[in-house]
């Protein structure tokens, strides 16, 4: 902690799937951000570093980097929190390197499509007035809403890690935030989407989406109460006899 | 696509990690200790069908015998059940919704607790083990 | 082409107005990554009985300084509260009062509380709400991550777009029936400024260079309160709810400016005010450099940020350690808006028919001189969908133009026998840097016909050195150096014209502002400025500006 720089190392893959190592040295007082750091880097050090950011406010959800081992989001992270100055920035885990820092993402959001996350209502159409829902009904879904799709979780998880056809939580979170929004009447469709092999089943609740969501949402504790309702939606299905 | 897959040894790297991280990896070791030891027991109770005196001998082996490590292996597999048991326990409460904004107090107490019984359960065994009347 | 609001709500008016209709959302980012989900504050719309339509407009108007043109305000201002409660429908967390009702907020500039909000996270919530409409849209499909180059038009129809997908680095044309440009401002073309990196007025750029018109282009907004040092925004709500600004000497020096409205004074207006006391010598100095700010106290509203202000309480705790119930936010007015943009009609119709234009990729105009805050997601969403169902309604009445394979082989040129292949040694970052500097001192808050001239200067030395740059990347996929290179033509472009319109601006209007003449001049400049594209840079014409029921008059808050 006592230099006038921070040492960064970051992981690399270039056009022809070379993984290599690079090293820069960034001055302490030139940058507060880890993402400040690496844009020091591509604007004065090293132009062919490939990285995603967007907003710098954390909140587009675009810098998601594994920063020292762990998943984190680069524009909030403060370099001089993580108290040491060697900065170790690698692509997020569990995704296919399309360049450097640059992961491909479509697999998540293919997930996240799948359990429907919309609302879904009969009445479509008559758009005259709003849907009535109170503060507490709407403090039900609150946190889950939150959701930035920034992978962060995806990253976190150790079964997405084994298991690539797992859901993950950001999707079974969506999943939840849905079901439990007064408005919605859709929910019988998500759960049949999810209450799957694939789905809440996969979770063993590790809970390392909750412990780096960048947002609070919480993500393990959402899925579990989504398995509870899957367990009440399947009993139901028994009860009245209907196979699935 | 397979590029990115993690091998099973990344469910065991604890380094900056949570505590829910722990106590998943703890459950998934232990859940493959348990099933490994259910099938040994079943081994064991197959000499059964070579006869009393057969198994019997078997048994007395693991117990007494030259191998008086198998009383070491027998605690400690009575803390892995302890601690699947009761990680179980709580896995089953958060699944229901209940505790899920102290799962992690939930995973201290109720380890804490199987523990406590655990002791209690190794002093009553013991006791039987020294008086003969163990088996 | 864009994928934040404008975009978004484009595409499903599209694929809802009619069942044929498929969509290519075309953007350079994922559509969530867009900056439409940093939008904090609220979106104004007409809801409550008290409220009426001509109020709303009156307050754009005079928000504007009379430069909007008033019979598109009009026709706005209707549009606006269906598609609040068609939001709601969709899953919009609006935030509520205890009836279950959406409840309204104040906000700068408005006669009437009629801003509605999804607590200081407005844009993200109804990103969120809009992406997740348009999955249930098979025909909608997602083209992302393709960065558009440029637009041809051929015999007055929109011809095709040509784009770079990054992911390959494969030159890639998109050709359609409409197109409708979306794809935001171009506020990054100075340096201290609220706006994502992303917001490189691409949609702008490129328009003008296709030779259709941009308007107003000299109205740039600064948003009062970017937090110091990294411009990140603090929400107008903040002094909404009733925070003040305080000067070094700890006093509220807005009841000086605007003696009514005093923190809740359009940004036009507190920006310069902020500006003056800095001039003064009254900017706080702190532990942030050189730079001289001002404190946005919040502690005597501590226990309103829980639940109204939570994301920017966050924002101030993460990226500058503060509490914001304990301590003062610095802040200092940073670019924010570009109210400008390509000339649209009412029906968001370019000069050049099937190309359409919405959200702040265009100017129509409701805005003029300075756009009220939360006067820009309801834009979106009502301006968004107008654009949507024009341009499936002239897709269905037209054909695919044959493609135009001259234009498409000369801009496939210039990208890579052209751009890739300078070496002249410079630097693309260094201009982009260079550029922000110059915008930010001399096209700044304060504006003299003196500093506008060494700007347009420093432009044309930036656009010369623009020519001798060096692409060191070489590689095809996600080659962002090479995107970097294209933005900072874009934002030449339009910083030239931004400098130019200016400049000849010799008046105060709005956010501009001209020392050097610091009046309103209705009878010489009550009118928009159109520029043109030409080899020699950008033509400036003007049109006039509709006025139906409200006279200019002079502006008190």
């Amino acid at each position: 902690m006592s230099g006038n720089e921070y040492e960064f190392t970051i992981k690399r893959k270039d056009d022809h799937g070379k993984v290599s190592y690079s090293d820069y040295s960034v001055p302490k007082d030139r940058i507060s951000t880890v993402f400040e750091g690496l844009l020091y880097i591509k604007e004065n050090l090293d132009q062919t570093l490939s990285m995603r950011y967007s907003c710098t406010m954390e909140i587009c959800g675009s810098c998601a980097v594994e920063v020292n081992g762990k998943p984190k989001m680069a524009c909030s992270t403060i370099a001089s929190s993580l108290k040491t100055d060697k900065i170790r920035v690698e692509p997020i885990r569990h995704f296919d390197v399309i360049k450097d820092l640059v992961v491909d993402l479509d697999s998540f959001f293919d997930k996240y499509r799948k359990g429907l996350p919309y609302i879904i209502r009969e009445d479509y159409g008559d758009y005259s007035s709003e849907l009535l829902q109170t503060p507490e009904q709407f403090q039900k879904y609150e946190q889950y809403s939150m959701c930035i799709k920034c992978g962060l979780c995806m990253a976190a998880c150790p079964i997405v890690g084994t298991d690539e056809d797992y859901l993950g939580p950001a999707s079974l979170t969506a999943v939840l935030r849905y079901n439990l929004d007064s408005r919605d009447e859709g929910g019988k469709y998500r759960l049949e989407a999810i209450g799957t092999e694939e789905g809440t089943s996969r979770c063993h609740y590790a809970g390392e989406c909750s412990e780096v969501c960048p947002k609070g949402v919480d993500p393990s504790s959402a899925i579990q109460k989504l398995r509870w309702q899957v367990f009440k939606h399947e009993i139901s299905g028994l009860i009245r006899g209907r196979r699935k | 696509m397979t590029e990115h897959k993690a091998s099973i040894i990344s469910w065991f790297r604890f380094d900056r990690k949570g505590l829910g991280f722990f106590a998943y990896s703890m459950h998934r070791f232990s859940g493959v200790v348990i099933v490994f030891y259910l099938y040994l027991h079943y081994a064991v109770l197959s000499n059964l069908l070579r006869g009393q005196a057969t198994f019997d001998a078997v048994v007395r082996a693991a117990a007494y015998g030259p191998y008086g490590i198998f009383i070491v292996m027998d605690v400690l597999l009575t803390v892995v059940i302890f601690y699947h048991g009761a990680n179980g326990v709580r896995l089953m409460l958060n699944e229901m919704g209940l505790g899920l904004a102290h799962h992690k107090a939930l995973f201290f107490v109720l380890e804490a607790g199987a523990m406590a019984l655990m002791l209690l359960f190794l002093y009553y065994a013991w006791q039987a083990v020294l008086s003969g009347s163990g088996l | 082409m864009g994928g934040g609001l404008a975009g978004l709500r484009a595409a499903i008016a599209a694929v809802e107005s009619n069942g044929e209709i498929t969509v290519g959302l075309v953007s350079k980012l994922y559509p969530l990554r867009s900056h439409s989900v940093a939008a904090e504050g609220g979106t104004s719309a007409v809801l409550d009985p008290e409220d009426n339509f001509d109020l709303h407009s009156y307050d754009t108007i005079k928000g504007s300084d009379y430069l909007a043109d008033q019979d598109a305000v009009e026709e706005f201002v209707k549009l606006v509260p269906e598609q609040i409660y068609t939001t709601d429908h969709w899953g919009c967390p609006w935030s509520r009062a205890e009836d279950g009702r959406i409840s309204q907020r104040d906000f700068g500039g408005l006669s009437f509380p009629r801003a509605v909000f999804a607590a200081d996270k407005t844009g993200f919530h109804v990103m969120q709400t809009l992406y997740s409409r348009c999955l249930m849209y098979d025909r909608i499909h997602f083209y992302n991550e393709y960065f558009a180059t440029s637009i041809s038009v051929d015999s007055n129809r929109f011809n095709a777009m040509t784009t770079i997908n990054l992911r390959t680095g494969e030159y890639t044309i998109f050709q359609s029936k409409s197109l409708i440009l979306a794809a935001g401002g171009g506020g990054r073309m100075y340096r201290f400024s609220t706006c994502a990196h992303s917001t490189t007025g691409d949609g702008d750029a490129i328009a003008y260079r296709a030779g259709i018109p941009l308007k107003d282009m000299e109205f740039v907004q600064f948003h009062p309160t970017g937090l110091v040092p990294s411009g990140i925004l603090i929400t107008e709500a903040a002094r909404a709810e009733g925070g003040y600004l305080r000067n070094s000497e700890g006093k509220r020096f807005m009841e000086h400016y605007a003696p009514t409205k005093l923190e809740e004074a359009p940004r036009d207006i507190v920006s310069r005010a902020m500006m003056w006391e800095i001039e003064a010598g009254r900017g706080v100095r702190g532990g942030y450099g050189n730079i001289e700010y001002i404190n946005l106290d919040l502690t005597h509203i501590a226990d309103k940020l829980e639940e109204r202000l939570p994301m920017i309480t966050d924002i101030a705790r993460k990226f500058n350690n503060i509490d914001a119930a304990e301590g003062p936010i610095p802040v200092r007015p940073a670019t924010h808006y570009t109210m400008g943009g390509v000339s649209v009609g009412i029906g968001t119709e370019t000069v050049v028919p099937g190309v359409f234009g919405a959200g702040e990729n265009a100017s129509i105009s409701i805005h003029g001189a300075n756009r009220l805050g939360s006067n820009s997601t309801n834009e979106c969403l009502a301006l968004g969908n107008v654009a949507g169902k024009k341009a499936a309604e002239f897709a269905s009445s037209h054909g695919i133009p044959d493609l135009n394979h001259d234009k498409i082989r000369e801009e496939e040129k210039r990208l890579w026998e052209d751009i890739m292949r300078r070496d002249g040694g410079e630097n693309v970052a260094a201009i982009r840097s260079d550029l922000g500097h110059t915008m930010d001192v001399n096209v700044g808050v304060f504006k003299t016909g003196e500093k506008l001239e060494s700007a347009i200067k420093t432009i044309y030395e930036l656009k010369e050195r623009y020519s001798r740059i060096s692409i060191q990347d070489k590689s095809n996929v996600f080659n962002t150096e090479l995107q970097w290179a294209l933005e900072v033509g874009y934002m030449l472009d339009l910083a030239e014209i931004v400098a130019k319109g200016a400049f000849e601006r010799k008046e105060s209007r709005g956010a501009h502002y001209r020392k050097d003449f610091p009046k309103r001049d209705d009878d010489n400049f009550l009118k928009h400025t159109i520029a043109t594209y030409t080899r020699d840079g950008p033509r400036l014409e003007y049109s006039p500006v509709r006025i139906t029921k409200w006279q200019p008059a002079e502006r008190v808050y």
